[in-house]
């Protein structure tokens, strides 16, 4: 079974690249507004202000990991699962010996893989510029707890997708929850602010939430590492997470197949 | 000219019972925009929260500098994006032969025949939310600076309606132009952030005369602010003409490279 996935993952890289020019403007388009903040906050700081406890490197650092990070865990709707339920194509893939769940993990982050490569060489040539400095200061343990919590972030990530796009299993239009969640996950997920200089109860519960272990836990640890007690708590609170959602996906899942009329 | 008119009223005639039909979808587009616009004041509160301090710039004019880039926009998706946006589709499947054989003027149908009236609403919003800011902050704003900022608000649209002219003519000679278009519309977020930040004097050139950012909203926020300023409004204004022209000259020259060819 591990070589259908095997192949699978080389067939989606295979398309992938096909369209590789696309995956480049299409992260340039998220890149753009990130100019914006960056200078506003270039600003901010040039005028003796400050935002929270971080410091200028850090923050414009934190900025386009946030942005490399929200690439790699986004919250969405997969079209795929989608149009298999509306279509009627989901026929085809629970005849086959193989889970449903796994077969789009596996195209999801290969395709996922490029847009992720696009991203980090983008986001370096900008932090090049914005910087003048070739190296990044990213110190070991760091990147250590960052690899651990992209591993769980993957996870959550994807359970998040795949939850929301079965619900075309009841709902014929799903549209409305995908552009508000285009609206509110960029606060959400600490991609336009840090979460931390949110106000007070605001503060709480965004850190508290999904989003926050998908683009703001990443990314500022990668700018700042956390002693390893708090890291095993944070860790410990997104694997938590992770089982509320598996087991919302599951219930929700069951149900939509007793719903399911296979017609398309 | 009365021609054009009928057809005008009979074309979106159509287009407001149907969306008058789909009311559903009329309302929840209406609470996304509102959702947008509420986060979009929120992000200068919160940072005005942390910073403690004015940087110089009241948060009055941040929120009307997000509002009126918004307006521009809603005024632009109510007469002319329906029509633009749908260019690269007419070119790509020959149906802008349609248009071209029709007995009305050629600019007329392609870039303004259609109303998009989901913006109708957001329209409105914006009006509110202008006043209900306007009383909140008690600024006093007289007759003459309402009048200057509506007209470089008007300058404002002319420019950005000619700028995605231009950019939508591509897609005569570049097939999938989708991303290549998305990634220059998207220079017109940074249309929020106050001219200030732009200091570097090329990158604030590039932003006035190349892709036109800062006209969008930051010249109207200083004509509200500061009246009929000369400096505001001559670069407005040459911006306007500039843009005009090249965009009824690109729209000429363009044409003659359409081949009615359908993919």
């Amino acid at each position: 079974m591990n070589n259908y996935y095997y192949g699978l993952a080389r067939q989606t890289l295979k398309e992938g690249m096909a369209y590789r020019t696309n995956f480049i403007l299409s992260f340039l388009v998220v890149l753009i507004p990130l100019l914006g903040q960056l200078l506003l906050v270039r600003f901010v700081y040039q005028n003796g202000s400050s935002l929270g406890s971080w410091e200028l490197s850090s923050l414009l650092a934190y900025f386009l990991l946030a942005r490399v990070t929200s690439e790699a865990f986004s919250i969405t709707t997969w079209w795929d699962i989608k149009n298999d339920i509306k279509n009627g194509g989901l026929n085809n893939h629970l005849l086959k010996p193989y889970r449903y769940f796994w077969h789009n993990f596996t195209v999801y982050y290969t395709l996922k893989s490029i847009s992720i490569s696009v991203a980090i060489i983008i986001t370096y040539a900008t932090y090049v510029v914005v910087r003048g400095s070739f190296l990044v200061p990213i110190d070991f343990i760091s990147l250590i707890q960052f690899l651990v919590l992209s591993v769980v972030a993957a996870i959550l990530s994807f359970l998040l997708i795949f939850w929301l796009s079965i619900l075309a299993f009841f709902f014929l239009e799903i549209r409305f929850v995908e552009n508000l969640l285009s609206i509110l996950l960029p606060f959400m997920t600490g991609s336009i602010l840090p979460l931390d200089i949110f106000p007070g109860v605001c503060r709480t519960i965004l850190l508290s939430l999904p989003p926050a272990y998908l683009v703001y836990y990443p990314a500022r640890i990668l700018t700042r590492s956390m002693p390893w007690p708090d890291f095993l708590i944070l860790l410990s609170q997104a694997v938590l997470w992770v089982l509320v959602v598996w087991i919302a996906l599951t219930t929700t899942w069951r149900k939509g197949i007793m719903k399911y009329e296979a017609t398309g | 000219m009365i021609r054009h008119f009928v057809y005008y009223l009979q074309v979106n005639r159509l287009g407001w019972k149907r969306m008058m039909f789909f009311s559903k979808d009329f309302i929840l587009d209406q609470v996304l925009d509102i959702v947008g616009l509420v986060l979009g004041l929120v992000f200068y509160r919160i940072l005005y929260f942390q910073i403690k301090s004015s940087l110089g710039i009241p948060l009055f004019d941040l929120y009307i500098l997000v509002l009126t880039v918004k307006t521009v926009n809603d005024f632009y998706g109510l007469f002319f994006s329906s029509n633009i946006s749908q260019l690269p589709q007419r070119v790509q499947y020959g149906t802008l032969d349609h248009l071209l054989i029709k007995p009305l003027h050629l600019h007329f149908q392609m870039f303004c025949s259609i109303m998009g009236f989901k913006a109708l609403g957001r329209l409105l919003i914006d009006i509110v939310l202008f006043i209900i800011i306007v009383q909140q902050f008690q600024i006093h704003v007289d007759f003459l600076h309402i009048t200057t900022y509506l007209l470089v608000l008007l300058l404002a649209l002319l420019i950005f309606t000619s700028f995605h002219i231009i950019l939508y003519l591509g897609a005569i000679i570049f097939i999938k132009f989708d991303a290549f278009t998305s990634l220059f519309t998207s220079f017109f977020t940074l249309s929020t952030f106050p001219g200030v930040i732009f200091a570097q004097p090329a990158i604030k050139w590039l932003f006035t005369y190349i892709i036109p950012v800062l006209i969008i909203g930051n010249f109207p926020l200083l004509a509200l602010k500061q009246g009929m300023t000369r400096s505001v409004l001559l670069t407005a204004c040459l911006c306007c003409a500039i843009f005009l022209t090249l965009a009824y000259s690109a729209t000429r020259f363009m044409l003659r490279y359409y081949k009615s060819a359908t993919s």
